[in-house]
């Protein structure tokens, strides 16, 4: 597979028509909890360099999709793909059969993932947060994780945060360690889930300035997000998403002038 | 009444070589009881959240089972119990040149599998109060199962057992005296031996009594160093306050002890 992590010239030219197999390709994805079918056939498409934002109403099952790309979350029928490798089961006959733990542990290593909450291990240092990773899981020797933790740590502006415990940051602080632990993972995929709704106002332009700073660096990223002003200017896609399908996908540009799509106008009503 | 000080202060002073051994046999009792009780507890903890129904089931019905009978009743199963119906008789062994009794084996088993029990509702709550985010963030960094448990669920479980964990070897320091009954040389077999040829019942009573206050006071202060070094990461350099702070805040009316530094 060609890894191809450079980013696309040009907004909009993205997507599977540009002939590169896509990172992330989704077919008819559909899950369902108990009774309650949440993704009806989600289809969609991330090119490698792309950044797609998802935007939506809560409980549009757009944090379901999202997890499901890392196998947070299982999903029952349909295809998902993150470089070719089919997230979850192998194919059988035509029939998913669930791959073991070990395989599925195997897939999420090159899947970075920034959560709402930030989940730091509150027991570690930041610096034991980004390294832990490289040190446990791509057994990287400690003195090249440690090199390099530093490193992603002073580029997300927490040069002064080394030996502190988590506690003791702010929101924005945990998020953007929480960002440096994921990218210590030298992943091919970013996946974001609602990185700043737990943020306060002015902590979440710092994390919004990392984000943006690795979408210029060419990382494929996928962003569920509320924030719309920053889907706008950091995206080259953006889906909108309602009660558990993609109801339009397209460029900011486009996106935003889709007067005609009453559901979508609707959503970018409340949110403004 | 009389009371003979002198002699009282005497077993104070010098409580003999006898006394002595009793005290290392009640703390390595205690020690080992405590250790396999930890082991044990460990798997049950784990048991009760186990995906499997059939796993939860035997460690729930060793919980309620063990937890459902005295610990004085356990002891003299152990050790009189199996032998007599033929399941296991202990039989005295030497393990790197030290002599383990075998109603010393058998008492030690018996305080390990009652701890075990109360061990695994303490492990099981410890775990679950880990929070489901940090074992996504595990997760999605790649960890397997087994790494995620040990360096992620089990040092912040620690967090949440550790306390009552130390109540529990505050409370074996002392049950570990039940296991004067299966004939364990332990300080208050001997110190009841003793008093039998002296008639100093009392006097003695009492200065195993301190003994018993010493081994529970000492393990206080190192329950409160472990439960301190635990705490590093949840106040700030400055803030955190040493042991000797922390033991006077224990003694005065808040236990937080706020009024302390005001």
């Amino acid at each position: 597979m060609t890894e191809n992590l450079q980013k696309q010239h040009g907004k909009g030219t993205s997507g599977p028509e540009t002939g590169l197999t896509p990172l992330v390709l989704a077919d008819g994805v559909r899950k369902w909890f108990g009774h309650l079918e949440v993704l009806k056939g989600i289809s969609l498409s991330v090119s490698h360099g792309e950044v797609l934002s998802i935007v939506g109403r809560s409980g549009s099952g757009k944090s379901t999709f999202l997890r499901c790309i890392n196998n947070l979350e299982t999903y029952q029928d349909g295809r998902l793909y993150v470089a070719e490798n089919l997230i979850g089961y192998r194919e059988v006959n035509g029939k998913l059969r669930a791959l073991p733990t070990r395989a599925i542990v195997q897939q999420r290593r090159h899947i970075g993932m920034v959560f709402q909450q930030f989940n730091l291990f509150w027991h570690m240092t930041v610096l034991e947060n980004v390294i832990e990773g490289p040190i446990r899981v791509l057994n990287e020797p400690r003195e090249t994780a440690v090199e390099r933790g530093r490193e992603l740590l002073i580029k997300v502006g927490l040069g002064d945060k080394f030996d502190s415990y988590p506690m003791k940051l702010s929101g924005g602080q945990q998020q953007r360690a929480a960002i440096a632990r994921a990218l210590a993972m030298q992943p091919k995929l970013m996946l974001f889930d609602e990185p700043t709704s737990a943020l306060d106002p002015e902590t979440t332009g710092e994390v919004l300035a990392v984000i943006a700073d690795l979408a210029q660096s060419g990382m494929t990223m996928v962003i569920v997000t509320h924030e719309m002003s920053f889907a706008q200017r950091v995206s080259d896609r953006i889906a909108f998403m309602e009660e558990g399908l993609v109801n339009t996908i397209a460029t900011p540009d486009a996106f935003f002038g889709q007067s005609d799509n009453k559901s979508l106008q609707r959503f970018l009503a409340t949110i403004h | 009444m009389s009371f003979d000080w002198s002699f009282f202060w005497g077993r104070l002073v010098d409580p003999g070589e006898v006394f002595l051994w009793a005290l290392v046999n009640t703390i390595a009792m205690a020690v080992l009881a405590m250790a396999l009780g930890l082991v044990i507890g460990t798997l049950v903890g784990f048991g009760r959240l186990s995906p499997f129904r059939a796993v939860r089931f035997v460690c729930a019905f060793y919980v309620w089972l063990i937890r459902g009978i005295p610990v004085l009743v356990l002891l003299v199963m152990f050790f009189s119990g199996l032998a007599a119906a033929g399941f296991y008789r202990f039989a005295d062994m030497t393990l790197f040149g030290v002599t383990l009794t075998a109603s010393f084996q058998a008492a030690v088993v018996g305080l390990a599998v009652h701890e075990g029990a109360y061990m695994g509702e303490i492990v099981r709550n410890g775990i679950q109060a880990v929070g489901k985010g940090q074992i996504e963030a595990a997760k999605s960094i790649g960890m397997t199962t087994l790494q995620l448990t040990y360096r992620i669920t089990l040092p912040q479980a620690a967090r949440v057992i550790v306390p009552p964990l130390g109540n529990d070897f505050n409370h074996m320091l002392k049950t570990t005296s039940l296991a004067s009954v299966i004939g364990v040389r332990e300080i208050f077999l001997v110190t009841e031996s003793l008093s039998a040829t002296t008639f100093k019942t009392f006097e003695l009573l009492v200065a195993v009594a301190l003994a018993y206050l010493m081994l529970t006071t000492v393990w206080n202060f190192v329950q409160m160093w472990i439960e301190s070094r635990l705490r590093r990461h949840e106040t700030s350099d400055h803030m955190q306050r040493s042991t000797r702070e922390r033991l006077f805040a224990a003694f005065a009316s808040n236990p937080d002890g706020a009024s302390f530094r005001r």
